[in-house]
């Protein structure tokens, strides 16, 4: 693969890019779970387990949208 | 008398214990995805460099945040620590990725990718024909179960009465003679771009052509284990070394045509595609750019 030097620089925002969003989800996450999970857990926690989390998360999301109750 | 006060001691103890790094669980938090059998069956490892179970089998674990986040990492991903760090995270059987055998790297990286995000793969491509842009599924595991042969390795090479035993690269030399071309590469596109004087140009674009010819004898030599003459083994870097900067063109030639036919050994990881569109059939090329292949599932 051979990029130019725009490329290159577009690429390398995107993983930056990408990385800050990997951060902010795992942030947003501690959040949800309500410090049942720190920051450095999640860092740890494979890949697979997280999306187990956002199901809860989503679906807790849902259960709250549906009962009227409110979600903070 | 400190002026410290007493209770930020207390605290600093309790933040000391409470603090998550280096936490001996942190082993048991993963459990292997699947296992595998590596091309090499753990021939041409540096000693030490790994431990492989008694039934050969070598158990991958799912990558973690922090494994996905190390691979975002551009400089890391450069000079190759990147790909070293999720490999000992993920592969806890290897102790120094660094000493692994080239033929073992797709092998390892396709197989964490498995371990991580399942069997299917996204990547999309442009009909060359009717240039319209389409998205597909690969299954990978495909590609872990395409044999590779590395039998060729066992059979030396015979020029005269010199036997030459070749063996497959270590991730740490193949790593760093890549570094070398693309600071070479760099060095063309710079000298390209300059509008320096035509001679000038001529004399550097030498310099380069001569680096990257060492750089092509090194690629060699970095690959003979040994050479064996009158039944002695000749292991001495700087005498392989010596002996193809001044050896017969024929010997050199042998060598390099070794060379192709175990590059041709490797398993052809290429994709067969059908254009949903207007049904044209091409080939796409399937690369392992790391940067890539770990984040299309993400």
């Amino acid at each position: 693969m051979i990029l130019n030097n725009a490329e290159i620089v577009k690429k390398l925002e995107g993983m930056d890019q990408e990385a800050k969003q990997i951060r902010k989800r795992l942030i947003e996450y501690c959040w949800y779970m309500r410090g049942g999970i720190t920051f450095s857990e999640l860092v740890q926690m494979p890949v697979s387990d997280i999306s187990l989390i956002n199901e809860v998360v989503e679906s807790n999301l849902e259960t709250a949208k549906k009962s009227g109750q409110p979600f903070f | 008398m400190s002026n410290e006060n007493p209770n930020q001691e207390q605290m600093k103890d309790f933040l000391a214990q409470s603090k998550p790094a280096g936490n001996p669980l942190q082993q048991y938090m993963r459990t292997p995805q699947i296992y595998i059998t590596l091309p090499s069956k753990g021939k041409y490892w540096d000693p030490g460099s790994i431990e492989i179970p008694i039934n050969g089998e070598v158990p991958i674990l799912s990558m973690s945040s922090l494994d996905e986040l190390t691979l975002k990492s551009p400089d890391a991903l450069m000079n190759g620590q990147a790909v070293v760090d999720v490999i000992h995270s993920c592969v806890p059987c290897i102790k120094d990725a660094w000493g692994m055998p080239i033929t073992d790297l797709d092998t390892i990286l396709i197989a964490i990718r498995i371990a991580t995000y399942g069997e299917n793969m996204e990547y999309s491509s442009s009909c060359p024909e009717c240039k319209e842009f389409n998205e597909y599924e690969i299954d990978l595991k495909r590609f872990l179960e395409a044999k590779v042969d590395l039998s060729l390795y066992d059979s030396p090479v015979v020029w005269e009465n010199l036997i030459f035993k070749l063996r497959p690269q270590t991730y740490r030399i193949t790593n760093n003679n890549n570094l070398e071309v693309f600071e070479q590469q760099r060095i063309v596109t710079v000298v390209n771009d300059q509008s320096l004087d035509a001679e000038i140009k001529v004399q550097k674009f030498n310099e380069i052509f001569k680096k990257m010819t060492e750089l092509t004898m090194r690629n060699i030599t970095q690959s003979i284990e040994y050479i064996e003459t009158n039944g002695e083994k000749v292991t001495n870097r700087i005498y392989i070394n010596d002996f193809i900067a001044n050896s017969d063109v024929k010997a050199f030639k042998d060598i390099k045509d070794r060379h192709s036919q175990l590059d041709n050994s490797v398993p052809d990881k290429t994709v067969h595609t059908t254009c949903p569109d207007c049904q044209h059939k091409y080939v796409i090329p399937f690369t392992f750019d790391h940067a890539n292949f770990f984040a299309l599932a993400s």
